[in-house]
């Protein structure tokens, strides 16, 4: 008996020691597990990004421990059920944390020890802590306010209109605020921003601030830091309401059927809440799309693994973007949101059913814009849209500074969280030149 | 580490092996620290050369029954203390010392280097000191072989974190060590456990402690800081004894056996009794190397009082170089020397469970002081550990989470008390027919002081059973225990996958 205990516990741990290292080699010499395994696919949908490579080798590296630490996560990015095993982890510890908020009546507690993430069982859904008062934000929100009011004076022919979204880490309807005091809010920002642009004709600033968390998740995703379609539409008649634009009412929102949501909240906080997501019945068909930039750093090799072969197709529709993205294989952790509404780059969206009297816009934004850009396109004959707010973009050093294009637009929106506009200049000092 | 291991039964003979080991342990410690790996080898060789010396005055030496060393022996000994204890000194107190020194004189006497601190440096430089002192002495006979005594001194599985291994526990095990497969196997079960409390205990109570014992006491109150002292309490046991029964298993599997560091110090009744469970080869390392050539307590009074104080100071800064650590010997020194006078008398008149409080209550003050950032942090900390800030201080009972923590730290507790050896000893004890007394299992089995063999942690003793049926049970309950170790194994891989909060506490010894 005690042999075969001793070869129980032998092969058992064996096993779990040397799978990983078993299966990076044979992943290496061409060997292809099977999809369940997560061995093989290039992406972890938990990390929301691609596995890590095999490190570089260089005595740079070696000494100064680089190559240690990615090894290592290489080979963690290879073991078998890997995202499966770590959301078990996580569940675990969100159980054991679960039952004493049941017993101390806390409705928002912890994902996992330590997480930021907070769960919600009376609305099924995901709160980040909020987000401590940070100087630099104040600073770069009084910088861009700065600039644009020379810009907007430069330019007395053109509007612009500020739309701050309410993120939940800045927004008064997260319920975790009560956790700690002297916080900043998106109202705040807001007031600092109108501050900042007061006196002038020609820009306006806006954004809805919650204040009651039902309501913010009717407009939020439950497990997203985006806004879903409600929210956007929201937003975006809030805007018309200033741009004298017609408000878009008339619309039904239907559910995916099909589709399993999980986005970057329960990607952080390791929770799935399992959303199906929805869309507005709002016509999209007569706009086309002609994406003439390059994809923001995120996305290029992403679309280069997609299709490595295939020369990058230029003119699209919202319909063809959301159509590749239904009939895809999905994940539940995989990205809805950039996928199905199409990522913030350099594109023109034409309007075939608008007149030239409806003019030409420009929308800058970050990926908050992704949702909302249909619904301003629809206003107007062409609508350009731009990254810069993307908070990965910003100036290649050596290349030409980016500067703002208005090219012959009367109607210039800028949408993005405070975090996006309060970086915008340090990543592109030039744009409002 | 699975490579490791193959490799090593892959080499042919004792001395490849050993060779090896040497060389393997080079490379793990070359993971973690690329550059100071070449410290370590200049350390292995420089003890090898002193320790030469001292073998070869040793053989001069015309009657070795009554060991004198010579004056060159014993200049050959400071000189490798000197080496010893000037690199460890410059490494860990260089900034300490320019800190202070210039702090006090309002000028910059020294520059402060700011070197970071080689690991292990603290545990492979003790290792040296004991083994050349043992030589000197001519307790043990000096390593001809330097990649032998390198691999004594550099050996990876104790080289981060201890224990502290005498050379004359392995001196032996060297060149006539057995691997078996029943040895491999237990190592294997020690190795699990230890990886257990480290990563599925120490690493999940130390998130609450890190965040609370950060913060200043104004801000956690009662509650706040009693639940991450609390907290900070489990971390550090789990932690260290996760790191020794990793080091011991794995010393297993490569068949050496070490001795016990760590013997349930939470059960202690006073904090004499935790310093005989807690760290055991760093409290034996002072008591013998340091104490008792002091004189120990065959002295006078005030003399033995000072050999004390001396022991507790080195070992509070052997800790860290910080005022903190010092005031934590202090703390001990006086603690000890006021038990040792009066303070076990009294206690002895004491229920058992009044005595097991004061100990956990000094212990936890042991480790405020401990763990606290500077003295001022520790002031506050004191404070509001009496109340002085109310029950949350500034924040809210939600947002300090010690809530959260609750089972966990009945599982802990739990686990620093010997209850799975005592559910054993009770089984094997009915399987035998035999009667057990109260105290049997605390004097005479695992957690008896004197027990310090690791022969019998992780194994079944049926060799007495002769009932043939309750050895089945037995047999069924051992099994039983193996899969929950290959569970607990599991867990404990995924959460070190999953990239879980892994902190490294010992960046300061």
């Amino acid at each position: 008996m005690l042999r075969f205990r001793n070869a129980l516990v032998f092969i058992s741990i064996a096993l779990v020691l040397c799978v990983p290292f078993t299966s990076t080699v044979l992943s290496k010499l061409g060997v292809v597990f099977p999809k369940w395994t997560g061995i093989s696919e290039p992406v972890s949908y938990l990390d929301g990004g691609f596995k890590h490579g095999f490190p570089q080798v260089s005595a740079q590296t070696i000494t100064s421990g680089e190559f240690q630490d990615n090894l290592e996560l290489f080979l963690a990015d290879h073991v078998p059920l890997r995202d499966n095993a770590v959301l078990a982890k996580s569940m675990t510890e969100h159980a054991i944390i679960g039952s004493m908020a049941f017993a101390s009546s806390y409705d928002w507690y912890p994902t996992y020890f330590g997480s930021d993430t907070f769960y919600s069982d009376q609305y099924d859904a995901l709160a980040p802590l909020p987000a401590d008062f940070d100087p630099q934000i104040n600073a770069g929100l009084s910088a861009f306010a700065e600039n644009l009011t020379a810009y907007a004076q430069a330019h007395q022919d053109v509007n612009f209109y500020i739309y701050m979204v309410d993120q939940f880490a800045y927004s008064e309807a997260n319920p975790l605020r009560d956790l700690e005091d002297d916080l900043p809010s998106t109202r705040e920002f807001i007031t600092l921003l109108q501050d900042g642009t007061a006196g002038l004709t020609n820009v306006h600033v806006t954004g809805i601030a919650y204040t009651d968390v039902g309501e913010y998740l009717q407009n939020y995703w439950r497990s997203d830091h985006h806004w879903n379609n409600k929210g956007a539409l929201a937003a975006y008649n809030a805007l018309a309401l200033l741009a004298s634009k017609p408000l878009i009412e008339d619309v039904e929102f239907t559910n995916l059927e099909g589709i399993i949501f999980n986005g970057s909240t329960a990607r952080y906080g390791r929770y799935p809440v399992d959303e199906i997501p929805f869309d507005s019945t709002f016509d999209v068909s007569n706009l086309e799309m002609d994406i003439y930039g390059e994809l923001p750093p995120s996305e290029q090799a992403m679309a280069a693994e997609k299709s490595p072969d295939e020369e990058k197709s230029t003119i699209t529709t919202p319909q063809e973007i959301r159509e590749a993205y239904l009939n895809s294989d999905h994940d539940r952790f995989d990205a809805f949101y950039e996928n199905y509404y199409g990522d913030v780059i350099d594109t023109l969206i034409t309007n075939k059913a608008a007149g030239t009297e409806q003019g030409e816009a420009l929308l800058v934004g970050d990926s908050y814009a992704s949702a909302i850009q249909y619904y301003i396109a629809g206003q107007y004959e062409t609508t350009y849209v731009t990254y810069e707010l993307y908070w990965e973009s910003t100036d290649t050093p050596g290349e030409e500074p980016h500067t703002l294009d208005l090219h012959n637009a009367r109607d210039v929106y800028f949408v993005a969280n405070p975090a996006d506009y309060a970086s915008l200049l340090d990543r592109f000092p030039e744009l409002f030149r | 580490m699975p490579v490791c291991i193959a490799l090593y039964y892959l080499m042919p003979g004792r001395a490849a092996k050993n060779i090896f080991l040497f060389l393997a342990s080079l490379v793990f410690y070359a993971w973690g620290e690329p550059v100071y790996v070449v410290l370590m080898i200049v350390s292995v060789f420089a003890n090898y050369m002193f320790a030469t010396l001292l073998g070869r005055e040793a053989d001069h030496t015309s009657d070795r029954a009554v060991h004198k060393p010579t004056k060159k022996a014993r200049l050959y000994l400071i000189l490798d203390l000197v080496f010893n204890l000037g690199v460890l000194g410059f490494f860990k107190y260089e900034g300490f010392l320019a800190q202070n020194l210039n702090a006090l004189l309002g000028t910059e006497l020294i520059p402060d280097l700011a070197l970071p601190l080689p690991v292990g440096i603290s545990f492979y430089t003790l290792q040296a000191v004991s083994y050349v002192i043992d030589v000197y002495r001519g307790e043990v006979e000096a390593q001809r072989n330097p990649l032998f005594l390198g691999m004594y001194i550099a050996c990876f599985p104790q080289l981060v974190a201890g224990p502290i291994v005498r050379y004359s526990t392995i001196q032996e095990q060297i060149v006539n060590r057995k691997e078996t497969m029943a040895g491999f196997c237990d190592g294997l079960r020690l190795f699990s456990v230890g990886l257990a409390k480290k990563v599925l205990l120490a690493n999940v109570v130390a998130i609450l402690a890190t965040e609370l014992l950060s913060m200043q006491g104004s801000e956690l109150g009662l509650i706040g800081v009693w639940g991450g002292l609390l907290a900070y309490t489990f971390q550090i046991y789990f932690d260290f004894a996760g790191y020794s029964d990793m080091a011991i298993g794995l010393g297993r599997m490569f068949g050496f056996t070490y001795l016990r560091n760590f013997n349930y110090p939470y059960i202690s009744r006073s904090a004499t009794e935790f310093w005989r469970r807690w760290h055991i080869s760093l409290g034996s390392f002072f008591r013998d190397y340091v104490y008792i050539p002091l004189g120990g307590n065959r002295v006078s009074t005030p003399r033995w009082l000072l050999n004390i104080a001396i022991v507790w100071l080195l070992t509070g800064i052997w800790h860290g170089a910080a005022w903190t650590f010092v005031l934590w010997g202090a703390y001990y020194g006086l603690l000890l020397i006021a038990e040792k006078t009066l303070l076990l008398k009294l206690l002895k008149r004491l229920p058992a469970f009044v005595q097991h409080i004061y100990a956990l209550l000094t212990i936890m003050v042991g480790w405020l002081i401990f763990a606290s950032i500077d003295i001022g942090q520790l002031g506050t900390l004191f404070a509001a550990l009496v109340g002085a800030y109310g029950l949350t201080g500034t924040s809210s009972f939600a947002a300090l989470g010690v809530w959260q923590y609750l089972p966990v730290f009945a599982l802990c507790a739990c686990a620093s008390m010997p209850v799975i050896p005592w559910i054993r000893f009770k089984l094997v004890a009915w399987a035998e027919h035999r009667e057990v007394k109260g105290g049997d299992f605390i004097e005479h089995d695992l957690p008896a002081p004197k027990m310090l063999s690791t022969e019998r942690l992780c194994i079944f003793d049926m060799s007495k059973v002769s009932d043939v049926k309750r050895r089945r049970v037995l047999e069924v309950v051992a099994l039983l225990a193996d899969i929950c170790l290959i569970v607990l194994f599991m867990c404990a891989t995924i959460s070190v996958i999953s990239g879980s909060f892994n902190p490294f506490i010992y960046f300061r010894f």
